[in-house]
């Protein structure tokens, strides 16, 4: 099979291309860097034959072979050393001189090349025209114009990739430099090193990871040029655009001058946005709405300002199955309502969010509930024994439900998200964040890895490759978790419903506060990993703001069904697992015996099950952070907050699940009988407590899998999950002791003072040093 | 003079780029590279906003600090 890579600028269209010609729904952003990994898939020609596919290679955008961040190492990595059959180089025709100065480099390379100029729709439409066969000849290899967006052209140009990839090519530099650069080039081929001439001009160039692989060649070429007395570190750049600028400039004709004179409608909109003094609060006001819209159950702060809402919606359906409960001594028929409160609630109108978290629902409402219902009811006709209705309907289908009824919620969360960044709107913000990043210790490009935190872990921290040093990237990934992701936020929820109902207070300011502590967290973290163990100067914050455009309705929704996929299937798979495991050594003891069903006689409760001695066991653990010892029933929390180790969304399931075991509804009933004796402030802190630990600690098997691949298996990584553990821990008992007793304020903000005074004093000790010793 | 204190939206030509070789190489491959042209768009709170063949960057203070630039 005939491999091809795509190579080219960010943002050139590389991804979309590669979606096109291989009918794949990769994710296709606005934003330089959306794709930091290699992706393959095929094409066929015919689409008839699936024999004769080509297999296509998605690369990670770049500006040149000289990398500078580590997602472009894997381009150059790929080209140099995988070999492909042909490189189709992909570049923005709205932009051509620029993207062609990576082509300059690739056409360095013995490997066949043929050039994509994309988006000659937009070309056509500012009324300039591309004289693509001057390029061609100009270049020495086949020039196509498509549009990849539109499907045009693609046909032809691989017709022509496959008709290059049959012949080999002669590498060429389209550079004036002298005889230099010839000795230099027979230095490498002496050696029997692939590609000479892209190596040499490389080491001429001084490149850093030419001196690491070849150590030994580029030694002999700084000889060569030491002795000749030549420097060429710049003047290879320079070069190439002076061949470069005056080609554009006879190739290109039309509109473009003119149109430079007056200002795009995107600078335009940047004179707003990126204002100094409206930029902040902008973006403040943005984020707030996209919060509020996701998670509030009061929209508009309507419910709070006054506005009767009476009981709430009643919903359209109610029916009974003939069971009957006891409330307050009445024995009552149990009504299922499954759609109560769908669209307003008596503390107000739902936000889009909160409607399809309550539409989805969980084990008894919404539609989730209504499956769930008819499943029990189905077990019932069929006389299943009482133990078998409550495996699969409250264990298993319980959390299962619980964790799938928050999936549209959360992709409501991520849709906002790809809006941002799909319009350009996300680059602004990492640029007019960079100044303050930039004094906690991070560049603005770390802005968007964080923010995905916010959806979910592990993407964000591969995207962490955008960033230039390796300290930048461990800083960031130590923090990441602290932004409360999708699965977090499920549980936040839970939280918050029950602390609103124990304590009174807001539950939308509940789960508010929570995330902003997150953030607080992080940057405190950041602030004193910057001053202590990962001191640096902080790297220079360079990037490509792009034009902004309209979110793609089509390029949106597959990015949003790619996650909820996600979701989906991890409900499934590792969520159903864990959810059963709990089922099951919930409900036996140590020698096997099934507790609902054990004889009366051995008086048997939940508290003898399997699980709730190893909760009971580890629970003192807890009791620092106030679900510990103290409480009834300590021992679900403590297993919740075991399982959250694996996948947060198990502490929802386990909540979910373990509730029914104590013979409780919901979480809020957990906590009243779990709680019976404490007074409010009690319960606030210990559930305060509850949901920092969970929220800072370890956040999953993913993503510790995901940080060990980007972090290497040393101490960095080993570092990274200690401070989780740690810092979680620490967060955990200090949210519990100061909500119990406030006083205590006045011990740990000083403390904490300190340590920063301290922290501070060392790194300006460590700079005085080093600036001594330089 | 630095490229913070040029005009906005003139054509600018890049009389040198004072920075270490790493940062200078990268800021070569998006187009500043001596002698070529710049034009300042925006001053964003000491940050600028700049258009340089065809694209649009964000630069911090310090790098636009070290790029110097002419009226062209």
């Amino acid at each position: 099979m005939i491999k091809v890579a795509l190579a080219g600028n960010p943002n050139c269209g590389k991804t979309t291309l590669f979606n096109s010609l291989t009918g794949s729904t990769a994710y296709v952003g606005n934003w330089p860097g959306v794709t930091v990994e290699k992706r393959s898939g095929t094409y066929y020609p015919n689409k008839k034959k699936k024999a004769d596919g080509i297999e296509i290679v998605d690369l990670p955008g770049i500006y040149s072979l000289s990398p500078y961040t580590p997602e472009e190492v894997i381009s150059r990595n790929f080209l140099l050393n995988e070999k492909p059959d042909v490189v189709i180089n992909v570049l923005d025709g709205t932009n051509l001189e620029r993207n062609l100065y990576m082509t300059t480099q690739i056409l360095e390379m013995d490997v066949p090349v043929v050039v994509g100029v994309n988006m000659m729709d937009a070309v056509a439409d500012s009324g300039q025209v591309i004289d693509l066969d001057g390029l061609s000849k100009a270049l020495g290899v086949p020039v196509l114009g498509i549009s990849a967006l539109r499907e045009k052209g693609l046909q032809d140009l691989m017709k022509a990739a496959e008709k290059a990839a049959k012949s080999p090519r002669k590498a060429v530099s389209l550079i004036k430099v002298d005889a230099t650069l010839e000795e230099a080039r027979k230095i490498y081929e002496d050696a029997g090193v692939a590609s000479p001439l892209f190596h040499a001009t490389k080491a001429l160039e001084k490149d850093e990871i030419e001196e690491k692989e070849h150590a030994e060649e580029f030694k002999k070429v700084a000889a060569l040029c030491e002795k000749q007395s030549k420097d060429f570190e710049a003047e290879i750049a320079d070069e190439r655009y002076r061949f470069l600028t005056p080609l554009c400039a006879k190739l290109i004709q039309g509109a473009a001058r003119q149109e430079k004179e007056k200002l795009s409608l995107s600078d335009r909109i940047d004179k707003v946005l990126t204002n100094r003094w409206a930029a902040i609060p902008i973006m403040v006001v943005v984020m707030f709405l996209i919060f509020h819209f996701t998670f509030s159950g009061d929209l508009f702060y309507l419910g709070a300002m006054g506005v009767p809402f009476g009981e709430g919606y009643p919903g359209f359906i109610s029916f009974t199955l003939g069971e009957k409960e006891v409330i307050e001594g009445v024995e009552q028929a149990v009504v299922y309502n499954p759609f109560q409160g769908l669209f307003w609630t008596g503390d107000g109108i739902n936000s889009i969010g909160e409607f399809f978290h309550v539409l989805a629902g969980d084990g008894s409402t919404g539609v989730l509930g209504l499956i769930g219902i008819g499943l029990k009811a189905l077990l019932m006709a069929c006389n299943a024994p009482e133990w078998v209705i409550g495996f699969l309907y409250e264990g298993v289908y319980g959390g299962v439900a619980a964790v799938l009824g928050f999936v549209p919620q959360i992709l409501i969360l991520f849709a906002f998200f790809a809006i941002l960044e799909d319009s350009g709107y996300m680059a602004r913000i990492a640029f007019v964040l960079d100044r303050i990043f930039r004094r906690f210790g991070v560049s603005g490009r770390a802005f968007l890895p964080m923010v995905m935190g916010f959806g979910c872990g592990v993407p964000a921290m591969i995207n962490t490759r955008t960033l230039a040093s390796d300290k930048e990237r461990t800083k960031t990934i130590r923090v990441i978790p602290f932004f409360t992701c999708g699965a977090k936020a499920e549980f936040l929820t839970l939280i918050a419903a029950a602390v609103a109902s124990a304590v009174g207070f807001d539950a939308g300011a509940f789960t508010f506060l929570v995330y902003l502590l997150g953030v607080v967290i992080a940057i405190a973290s950041v602030i004193l990993m910057n001053h202590t163990t990962l001191r640096e100067k902080v790297p220079p914050f360079i990037m490509e703001l792009p034009s902004y455009h309209l979110p793609q309705v089509k390029s949106l929704g597959l990015h949003v069904w790619d996650k909820g996929k996600h979701f989906i299937q991890k409900a499934f798979t590792i969520i159903l697992v864990s959810t059963i495991v709990v089922w099951f050594f919930s409900n036996f003891t140590w020698n096997w015996t099934f507790i609902p069903t054990a004889d009366e006689a051995l008086a048997l409760t939940e508290k003898d099950s399997i699980l709730a001695n190893l909760g009971m066991l580890i629970a003192p653990l807890f009791t620092p952070m106030g679900f510990g010892t103290q409480i009834q029933n300590s021992w679900l929390f403590s297993v919740a907050s075991i399982q959250g180790i694996i996948a947060k969304e198990n502490v929802t399931s386990t909540i979910e699940a373990l509730a029914g075991v104590i013979g409780q509804e919901d979480f809020s009933g957990v906590v009243a009988a779990s709680f019976a004796g404490h007074s409010e402030l009690d319960i606030a802190a210990s559930l305060s407590a509850f949901a920092v630990f969970n929220m800072t600690t370890i956040p999953c098997f993913a993503s510790v899998a995901t940080a060990k691949a980007e972090l290497g298996k040393g101490k960095t990584y080993v570092g990274t999950v200690a401070f989780w553990i740690v810092c979680s821990y620490l967060m955990g008992c200090l949210t519990y002791v100061t909500i119990r007793w406030v006083w205590t304020l006045a011990i740990s903000i000083p403390v904490i003072a300190l340590l920063f005074v301290l922290a501070f004093l060392y790194s300006g000790h460590k700079n005085k040093k080093e600036a001594k010793e330089a | 003079m630095p490229l913070l204190f040029a005009p906005k939206e003139k054509d600018l030509r890049i009389l040198s780029v004072h920075g270490d070789a790493k940062v200078n190489k990268h800021l070569a491959s998006l187009g500043i590279v001596e002698g070529g042209i710049i034009r300042l768009l925006e001053d964003a709170n000491g940050a600028a906003i700049c258009q340089v063949k065809g694209s649009r960057l964000g630069l911090d203070h310090k790098i636009s600090m070290s790029i110097m630039v002419a009226v062209a």
